[in-house]
């Protein structure tokens, strides 16, 4: 608190135009519709020209929504004022600011600006200023009690960064392909006449066209080919924008996290909210050595659903030096123990059987239909994978348990972060002696719960008098570590 | 290994199941009775063929009524510590949970319509990673729980 009387503060005009143009994402696909499938049509036309006409208004509401919007600090609680008729008030106190997250849209850098965003740990309840300046936004951390980058150099860590190689391995292994394939399925559902239409007719006039026709399995083939070419590119020149100019360093006791090619994103999250490292191996990814980092956190997730990113793709030899440099208390590798043979049954019956029923009936019901019998071999390879893969071990601190369904997932969980464990055993795991082990941390708004499934009832026994809390040790100190 | 934890829940916690069983079965019923009805109405099947449904309904109601409610009891047991509240429950898979006090949010009494007229109630525990549950404790106990797990959560915390 600066002053006795607080200024109520605007955002800086910018903002207007990033809430005016905030429709003109969703308006383009529209647009490119309207004209493919509009031209020399009037409907199209003037679909185009509907869509273009609201933008003046769109800019209009939103130099309105500028001037109506306003904030200021009292009494150590952020305050919002908004809304163009109807008034929003939100106050959040300084205890319940959970994050200050610094993201700049294309907008907001062409004027050199940020946009903040307030978290609280409640649902629903923060505030985002859409466009401030550097010094506004640091003033406002420092004001609200998250002064980033407070403590000296000397605790600064080195600066991790994405090489252009692994860049590109990220991008072309990012696993959005599925939703952009279905993304051009629709454009090209949307487009389909008149582009059957147009390479018909452009082939006939063509050599080519005595050979292929819209019909030529070949041809069609070819055409789904390019599909899967032009999704994937798509998918990869998406990963970029997202993950590009990524970095990672540690900053007193705190990680910053940057990212993105057009929208800069900044994440800051106090180490000693850190509750978990998850460490991913997708299936493109693992035979490369390579995998995905992630930081679960306190009250705190970029998205809802979603866990920070350590590093978005990273080979197998860097993951515990970048580790030892950021996070030094999760650089643990204990050896783990794997489930014992007799559960080898376990992870291959009941998928393998499952499937082989559905298979039989789809078998039966649709032609070329055995083609799903496939499927139960993919299970019996999947149930190998899961069986090899799964493991729980301990240091006397931390705990890792890994899975694997599609990825291979290893969470590393301190034993202060453990919020409850528990052991199932199904009769028929009971017969067995094994039993499944599940410990719950906190992550964002709901929790995240990480698995170690048939492993040996004597281990699955021992891990929760590990998690014991009397069992003696350093198990709930909440300091954080000092780093080194 | 760990003893197991060493209370039970209320043992009028098995009427109050096999109440919630009772009325499953009756819903279970009208549904069969219902779909059967249109199925004869609809064929030349004779109606005696209808009687075949009650075998299952039967079944399902032994179970529900009389089997699930009286071992669902028998595994129930939770303990309560300085340290950590240590919980074992389930029919077919059997869960152990252990959650350290240090870590419990909040505490609540919970009671349905039906428990009321038992006054039973259930104890919730929130953590920041979910929600731990004892079901039918008679009301005094569930009050009396409440407040010691608070009040031990409170005292876990400041010795920290």
């Amino acid at each position: 608190m600066s002053s006795s009387e607080p200024e109520k503060r605007r955002l800086h005009v910018a903002a207007a135009l990033v809430s005016g143009l905030k429709a003109l994402p969703q308006l383009v696909p529209v647009l490119v519709v309207a004209v493919l499938s509009g031209r020399g049509e009037e409907s199209g036309l003037l679909l185009a020209v509907v869509a273009v006409g609201l933008l003046p208004f769109s800019l209009a509401l939103g130099v309105l929504g500028w001037w109506r919007f306003q904030y200021w600090v009292e009494n150590g609680e952020l305050r919002v004022e908004q809304g163009i008729l109807v008034r929003r008030r939100v106050f959040l106190p300084r205890e319940r600011v959970q994050a200050i997250d610094v993201s700049a849209g294309v907008i907001q850098r062409v004027f050199g600006l940020v946009r903040v965003q307030v978290k609280s740990a409640a649902a629903g309840s923060q505030a985002e200023l859409a466009a401030v300046t550097r010094a506004e936004a640091e003033r406002l951390r420092a004001e609200l009690g998250h002064a980033s980058h407070a403590p000296g150099p000397e605790t600064q860590s080195r600066r991790h960064a994405m090489t252009p190689g692994q860049l590109l391995l990220a991008a072309s292994t990012s696993g959005q392909i599925g939703v952009i394939l279905s993304g051009v399925a629709w454009l090209y559902a949307q487009v389909d006449d008149i582009v059957q239409q147009r390479v018909v007719t452009y082939l006939e006039n063509s050599d080519l066209g005595q050979t292929a026709s819209g019909t030529d399995p070949l041809f069609m083939a070819g055409l789904l080919i390019a599909g899967f070419a032009v999704a994937w590119v798509l998918s990869v020149i998406g990963a970029v924008v997202r993950y590009g100019g990524f970095s990672v360093e540690r900053q007193g006791n705190e990680l910053v996290v940057r990212r993105g090619l057009l929208e800069r994103k900044e994440v800051v999250i106090a180490v000693g909210r850190v509750q978990a490292v998850r460490i991913v191996e997708s299936l493109a990814r693992q035979p490369l050595g390579y995998a995905a980092l992630y930081v679960e956190s306190a009250g705190h997730a970029e998205e809802r659903g979603k866990s920070t990113f350590l590093h978005p793709c990273l080979p197998r030899s860097s993951w515990m030096p970048l580790l030892r440099d950021l996070l030094p208390e999760f650089a643990v590798e204990p050896t783990l123990e794997r489930p014992p043979r007799r559960a080898l049954p376990r992870f291959l019956l009941r998928p393998v059987v499952t499937t082989a029923i559905v298979a039989t009936v789809i078998a039966v019901f649709v032609p070329w239909g055995w083609v799903a019998f496939a499927l139960p071999v993919v299970e019996v390879l999947t149930g190998l994978l899961a069986y090899r893969d799964t493991g729980l071990g301990t240091t006397s601190l931390v705990a890792v348990l890994r899975t694997r369904g599609f990825s291979r997932s290893t969470a590393i969980v301190p034993r202060r972060a453990v919020q409850f464990v528990q052991t199932s055993r199904s009769f028929l795991q009971r017969r067995r002696r094994v039993a499944n082990v599940e410990v719950g941390a906190a992550s964002g708004a709901s929790g995240r719960r990480f698995h170690a499934n048939e492993v040996d009832e004597r281990t699955a026994a021992q891990f929760l008098t590990w998690c014991s809390p009397r069992t003696p040790g350093k198990c709930h100190a909440e300091v954080p570590l000092q780093h080194t | 290994m760990r003893p197991e934890p060493s209370h039970r829940i209320d043992p009028r916690a098995i009427r109050l199941w096999q109440i919630h069983g009772l009325v499953q079965l009756v819903l279970l019923t009208v549904m069969v009775a219902s779909v059967l009805g249109t199925l004869l109405l609809s064929s030349t099947l004779p109606v005696w063929t209808a009687a075949l449904a009650v075998v299952p309904l039967l079944a399902f109601g032994i179970l529900a009524v009389g089997v699930v409610p009286t071992v669902r009891w028998k595994v129930w047991r939770y303990e309560l510590d300085e340290h950590e509240l240590d919980l074992q429950h389930g029919l077919w898979v059997v869960h152990r949970t252990l959650v350290p006090l240090v870590r419990v949010q909040h505490v609540d009494t919970v009671q349905g319509p039906i428990a009321k007229l038992f006054r039973l109630s259930a104890v919730t525990v929130s953590t920041a990673a979910g929600t731990h549950e004892i079901p039918s404790l008679s009301d005094d106990v569930a009050d009396q729980l409440r407040d010691r797990i608070s009040a031990m959560a409170r005292q876990a915390r400041e010795q920290l």
